[in-house]
Parts: C-alpha cells; sequence; structure tokens
C-alpha cells in the first residue's frame, strides 16, 4: 500500500501525500507524544518531520512495510531530540535531581495498564528520563549509543534509565491503587 | 516465561496511535506549499463547516444592516415613549408645563392676528436665518427665502417640513423643532401640528452605534430656535422672564443621549473536544445616557448603570494553524444591574480571529452581534434603544494546558 502511494509521490501526486500522512499519522504522533508530550511542541516536531519524509522520499529506495515504517519513525525520533536538545531539555544540568527518586526498587507493572495509560504515563516522566528510557526500550539502543546520541556519560544515561524505571514503576502502582 | 518488562513495553504500545494535533496537516501543507486536502484524520474546512463560516458572515452582515435599517428617525409617539423612563417627580412637571404650554399657544394663536407682534418676528428671523444656513443647509433654505418679507411670508406650514430632505445627523430637530415654530407666530397651527411638534425630538438620533451625536448640533439649532420667538409684550405677563419665555417653548424638547457601552470581561474556556469549547466569565458593563434640555444646555438626569454579568458560550473552532485561528460562537449573556432593579438577558453569535504571538498567548478579534432582550422597566438605556447591538470585541488571551 505505502509502495504505491511512495511511487505515486515521487510523480509529484499531492493526494498520495495526504494519503500517506493519514495513514502513518497516528502511529507516528504516538511516538512523538512519548517523547514531547506538550500539544503545540509535538506538532513542531511532528510538522518538521513530515516535511522531511516526503522531501526525502523521492531518493528513498522502498524495500518492505516494516522498513520503511521503522524510517519514518526514526526521523520522528530524531527531530524530537533535536528540538529538546535545541530547548536545552537534554543537557545534565537539567536532568532531574536523583536525590528526589524513589526509594523501592520495582520494574513497572505494565501488565496491568492499558497501552493508553501506559503512554500517558511515560509521558509524564521528566524529560531527561523519558528521552532515555525510550531510547533504550522503543528504539532499542544501548547506553553507549544513547551517550553518544546525547552527548551525554554513559554512566549518566543508566542512571537516567534507572530511575526512571523506578518512577514509572510507581507511578503505575498509584495508578492501580486508584482503579476500581 | 514472563517477559521482561521492556519487551511488554514494546508490545503494548506496538501500533499505538495517538489524535495529531489539531491543523498538523494544514501546517504541512502549508510549508511544503501544496493545496491541503481533506484527510481522514485531519479535517480542512469541511462542506458543514464552510456553510457555517458563510452563515455566520451573512447573519453578522444582515443584523449590522438591520441595526442600521432600526435607527431611522423615532416617530413622535416614539419620541413620547421616551417619557416614560423619567421619574414621577419629572413626569408630573412636564404634564403641568405641557398644560401651561399648550394655554399659552392658544392665547397665542389669538394673539397672532395682531399685526405688530407678527412684523415684530421678521427682523428676528432674518437675523438669525445666515447661522442656520450654515449650520442647517437643509432647514435654512425655506426660512431664508422667508427672512426678510413679511409676516405672512413668515408662515411656512409645517405640513410642508417632512417633504424637505433632512441631514441624518441634524433630524432631530431641524425639521420638527424651527419650522413649526416659525409658522406657530402666524397662529396657522392645527392641533395635529402642535401635537407634531411636542413630540418632535428624534431621541434615536443619539444613539448611532459608533458615534455619539455632538452637543454642538443641538446647541446651535436650538439657539436658533430660541431666536425665531419673540415674544408679545402682552404675553410678559405670563412670565415676565426672558427666560420663562423660551421655557414655553421647550417643554417637551429634551434629548436622550445613550453612549456607548462599554464593557470590560474575564472569560475562562474549556476544550471539550479539540475543535469545540464552552466558555464562561464574568463581564461587567457601564451604560450612560444623558436626558437633557437643550435650550438650557442643561443635564436633567445623568443616568450610570452597572451591570455584572454571567456569560455562557459554546465556541467552534472552524479554520486553524499554528498561528492563525478563525471560530464561531454562541451564547447568552446573564446580566443584574447592581445599582438598579433590572435583571438583562442577551444572546448573541460572533465570529472571531486569533493570532497566536506566543505559543501560550494570542490576539483576538471578535465582531459579533447581541440581541438584548427587554427587561421589563421602564428604565432607558442603549440596549432599549438598540436591542439588535453588534460591538466588537478585541483581547489576549492565555492558553494553558489541562
Amino acid at each position: 500500500m505505502s509502495e504505491s502511494l511512495v511511487r505515486r509521490i515521487r510523480n509529484h501526486d499531492q493526494q498520495a501525500m495526504s494519503q500517506l500522512y493519514a495513514m502513518h499519522v497516528g502511529r507516528l504522533a504516538s511516538v512523538c507524544y512519548r517523547y514531547v508530550p506538550g500539544d503545540d511542541d509535538a506538532k513542531d516536531v511532528l510538522q518538521e518531520s513530515f516535511v522531511k519524509i516526503f522531501a526525502a522520499l523521492p531518493t528513498f529506495e522502498y524495500r518492505d512495510e516494516p522498513s520503511f515504517r521503522a524510517w519514518m519513525t526514526r526521523i520522528v525520533v530524531n527531530e524530537a531530540l533535536r528540538f529538546l536538545k535545541q530547548q536545552s531539555r537534554l543537557s545534565v544540568e537539567t536532568l532531574t535531581d536523583e536525590s528526589a527518586l524513589p526509594v523501592a526498587d520495582e520494574e513497572p507493572d505494565v501488565e496491568h495498564v492499558t497501552p493508553d495509560e501506559l503512554h500517558r504515563l511515560i509521558g509524564q516522566l521528566p524529560d531527561g528520563y523519558r528521552t532515555v528510557l525510550n531510547l533504550y526500550v522503543f528504539e532499542g539502543l544501548s547506553h553507549r549509543q544513547i551517550a553518544q546520541l546525547l552527548g551525554i556519560h554513559e554512566t549518566t544515561s543508566a542512571s537516567q534509565f534507572y530511575h526512571a524505571k523506578r518512577l514509572l514503576a510507581k507511578h503505575i502502582k498509584e495508578l492501580i491503587k486508584r482503579k476500581p | 516465561m514472563k517477559q521482561d518488562w521492556t519487551e511488554q513495553m514494546r508490545n503494548k504500545l506496538e501500533g499505538h496511535e495517538q489524535t495529531p494535533p489539531a491543523g498538523l496537516w494544514e501546517a504541512v501543507s502549508e510549508q511544503m506549499g501544496i493545496a491541503p486536502a481533506p484527510t481522514r484524520r485531519t479535517v480542512v474546512l469541511p462542506g458543514w463547516r464552510r456553510w457555517a463560516v458563510a452563515a455566520a458572515v451573512v447573519a453578522l452582515v444582515g443584523m449590522v444592516v438591520l441595526y442600521k435599517v432600526n435607527t431611522v428617525p423615532t416617530s413622535p409617539e416614539g419620541a413620547i415613549a421616551h417619557r416614560q423612563g423619567w421619574s414621577k417627580a419629572e413626569s408630573l412637571q412636564l404634564v403641568a408645563e405641557e398644560k401651561e404650554r399648550r394655554r399659552y399657544d392658544r392665547d397665542d394663536s389669538t394673539n397672532a392676528t395682531d399685526t405688530t407682534s407678527s412684523i415684530d418676528v421678521a427682523p428676528t428671523v432674518t437675523d438669525t436665518a445666515l447661522p442656520i444656513a450654515e449650520a442647517v443647509p437643509d432647514t435654512a433654505l425655506p426660512i431664508a427665502e422667508v427672512g426678510p418679507d413679511t409676516a405672512s411670508s413668515i408662515a411656512v406650514s409645517p405640513a410642508d417640513t417632512p417633504s424637505r430632505p433632512v441631514r441624518n445627523t441634524e433630524r432631530l430637530v431641524a425639521t420638527n423643532e424651527s419650522l413649526p415654530l416659525i409658522g406657530e407666530r402666524k397662529g396657522a397651527v392645527s392641533e395635529s401640528e402642535k401635537t407634531a411638534r411636542s413630540v418632535s425630538i428624534g431621541l434615536e438620533g443619539s444613539g448611532e452605534l459608533l458615534a455619539v451625536q455632538p452637543l454642538h448640533h443641538e446647541n446651535r439649532i436650538y439657539t436658533n430656535v430660541y431666536g425665531y420667538r419673540s415674544v408679545p409684550s402682552s404675553d410678559m405677563a405670563y412670565g415676565n422672564s426672558p427666560l420663562y419665555t423660551q421655557t414655553v417653548y421647550s417643554l417637551t424638547d429634551y434629548v436622550t443621549k445613550h453612549y456607548l457601552p462599554v464593557r470590560f470581561g474575564l472569560s475562562v474556556q474549556w476544550h471539550v473536544h479539540p475543535r469545540l469549547a464552552i466558555s464562561t466569565g464574568l463581564h461587567y458593563t457601564y451604560l450612560h445616557s444623558e436626558f437633557t434640555i437643550p435650550l438650557y444646555n442643561q443635564t436633567l438626569r445623568d443616568q450610570h448603570l452597572h451591570y455584572l454579568g454571567l456569560p455562557l458560550g459554546l465556541t467552534c473552532q472552524l479554520w486553524g494553524n499554528r498561528r492563525f485561528q478563525v471560530y464561531a460562537s454562541a451564547g447568552a449573556l446573564l446580566e443584574k444591574c447592581i445599582n438598579d432593579r433590572p435583571w438583562q438577558w442577551s444572546v448573541g453569535v460572533a465570529a472571531g480571529a486569533e493570532y497566536r504571538f506566543h505559543r501560550r498567548v494570542g490576539l483576538y478579534a471578535e465582531p459579533s452581534v447581541g440581541y438584548y432582550f427587554d427587561d421589563g422597566t421602564s428604565l432607558q438605556h442603549y440596549y432599549k434603544q438598540h436591542p439588535w447591538a453588534p460591538s466588537i470585541e478585541v483581547g489576549l488571551r492565555l492558553h494553558f494546558k489541562n
């Protein structure tokens, strides 16, 4: 499906662009909101992402649907990281004070929350925690890779992830407790 | 074997979708220089919204036109109706003075056969004709023609006056005041003409939408009216003061002026849907009216009404991108006059545009038309004169997240 749209877009078919957009915008919006929760910020990031996707499509070599989706997702993630760096929200100084963290070392009880709830709770994490958690869990990067990407120390990445996990576990626990 | 929690998270959010931010496709299209087309997820002004925008614009224009039509000169009956807003004491005083005026008019008619008194008028009219010609061209012509002639020439029939063209801004006094008074000097004024004169103040004229009628118009014209009158010596016994003789002719001449309402408010909007919001808040409205007897240049009554109001409305975003938004809204407003009895109900529709110069702050302009229901009292104020009231609201809007 996407392949034919990509072909039509190469032929400057504007309707194909809107169809491709409609087909993928929901999923890409979900990815974007995981990194940049605010409406206005997410809109900026998604706008830049789609412009880059459409601009790159004429030279993009389509192989299969999963790789095409992964390619679009990478563009959104890169734009989100660029946006967060621009806003100085990923500098070491702005990473959350670790002394204010919960003590208990628990794993998040992901099984008992819905996808929407989980998505929302990730969005509520501080910028540094959220970014490292996203890159580690969803993009499958190692702490070394994350450290290089964000320009931080590897141990900082590991520490941010550790604390992100504990804070997420705490929030999930509280959410489950509030459920009837 | 139990899944690792990270794997659970990946699986849980695999294929997860979320509603994109409003106006995203329009922004992308705009940046890429392509025409935005309706898509499954981002809707760019579908048919009903276009019709809604068109209907809002047509309604707004129509109501402004309707409002303008409603501001034609008032009938004499309308002028009489304005008296209902006066206090009881003022009304009684006016009735008594009106009786005296009628009695005086009868005496005057009798005396009008006196050639001397008629001739006395002529020089006065000649003296005042020129200022009138400058100030009120529409009414000056017949006066200038008759000025130098004898008393018979002065007898301009009041019945002619309605056929003369009248400038709207001066219609209150120009046609209905000066000309009948001149004719009256010859004793040719019929009973119906007297009635027409007694209610001849076109109160409507002081309530134009965006301008209050300048005071100097009224003063100048009324001064001329005074100049026309020459009271016979026999009448001086009725009131020896020249001022009193003026009173005779000004008893029914009062002007109501409703100044434009001033409103301040604080509104809160709550979005129940990306495109729909419920709004409420607190409004303060100030209505100022003046009731004057122009001949004395005296303010008879100065009325200040202060209202506190509670609005409730629904706003629908029709179109928008990151910076600019167009919306329509409808709502009702309940106001309580805090220094008088009435409760004031009104309903209105508005079309607005907002420009966001900051992510959280926007500058908006909102033309609207409201209909103000009769508050059931005899109180006279702007909204009773103009139940259809177009207005424009401008302000800053702050946007907060939930």
